[in-house]
């Protein structure tokens, strides 16, 4: 369980130049429980199979992509091919024209093209997917 | 029950009415006030805001802007708007989730995802196309 990770832009130290440069990284240590979080977006555009997918970008199926896995985590997904899985997500689940999402879906909103097939237990709206909404701001 | 204006929602059930049994209507209903049972249409159901539903539902479109728990069934669309709030098993061939809507049940959606139920007992009765015998005069 992720609890409101330092996501961002954080400085790194260039070890040839001896400048800080501020750079977009690609994994950050969770401040609260020092579990590694992966930032990156993720791109599949071929067939699939994994145990976990587990990153706080968006992760996106390509219409060639299928995608089979026991566990999605992500910060938000697009899925223009075929998915299945378990998914929590902490953005917005778009499923394109013509796709398939097969599992359960636990997110705060969801849009669905035309012709796409859906089948699974969803729990869409406030609550689903963001718990780090209900942690309050740490004060500082 | 009201009769109000409107081509697309000929029937109303008003805010102020409570209705508890099955209801069948073909072309559409917009439902305001509370309903408890269950509803079977071809046409569209309308659930407005302040409406609450707790029904199983078979119809052609279903909108919903309010609460509804239930089993729902379109064999075209279901539309969940921002305000509606959602908790059943829903089948149909198109889904629209609008954001801020909550929605908390099993899914099927897709375009084959209706086709195959067995027609409901209750619902109406389309007219059937019949082939005709050639060579026989139609009376």
């Amino acid at each position: 369980m992720f609890r409101n990770p330092t996501i961002g832009r954080r400085s790194s130290a260039c070890i040839a130049a001896s400048r800080r440069k501020w750079a977009a990284r690609l994994s950050v240590t969770c401040k609260f429980c020092n579990k590694p979080l992966k930032l990156e977006d993720l791109r599949f555009q071929a067939y699939q199979a994994r145990r976990v997918i587990d990153t706080c970008g968006i992760v996106t199926i390509e219409k060639k992509g299928n995608v089979v896995a026991d566990k999605v985590n992500c910060g938000g997904l697009i899925v223009r091919g075929k998915l299945k899985g378990e998914i929590q997500s902490r953005g917005p689940v778009l499923v394109g024209p013509e796709a398939e999402l097969r599992g359960d879906v636990t997110a705060p909103s969801l849009a669905v093209g035309a012709g796409a097939i859906l089948e699974g237990q969803y729990k869409i709206g406030a609550k689903g997917g963001s718990d780090v909404a209900d942690i309050p701001p740490v004060s500082s | 029950m009201a009769e109000s204006g409107g081509n697309d929602f000929p029937t109303t059930l008003g805010p102020d009415a409570n209705f508890k049994g099955e209801l069948t209507y073909e072309k559409g209903m917009r439902l305001q006030g509370k309903f408890e049972g269950n509803i079977n249409t071809a046409g569209r159901l309308h659930v407005t805001k302040e409406a609450k539903l707790m029904a199983d539902v078979d119809a052609g479109w279903i909108s919903v802007e309010g609460d509804v728990r239930g089993k729902l069934t379109a064999s075209d669309r279901v539309e969940l708007k921002q305000s509606a709030r959602y908790e059943g098993d829903l089948t149909a061939s198109k889904l629209v989730v609008d954001e801020g809507a909550v929605l908390n049940g099993h899914v099927t959606v897709g375009p084959d995802a209706v086709k195959g139920k067995p027609h409901t007992p209750g619902a109406p009765h389309r007219p059937v196309n019949l082939p005709i015998p050639q060579g026989q005069p139609i009376k």
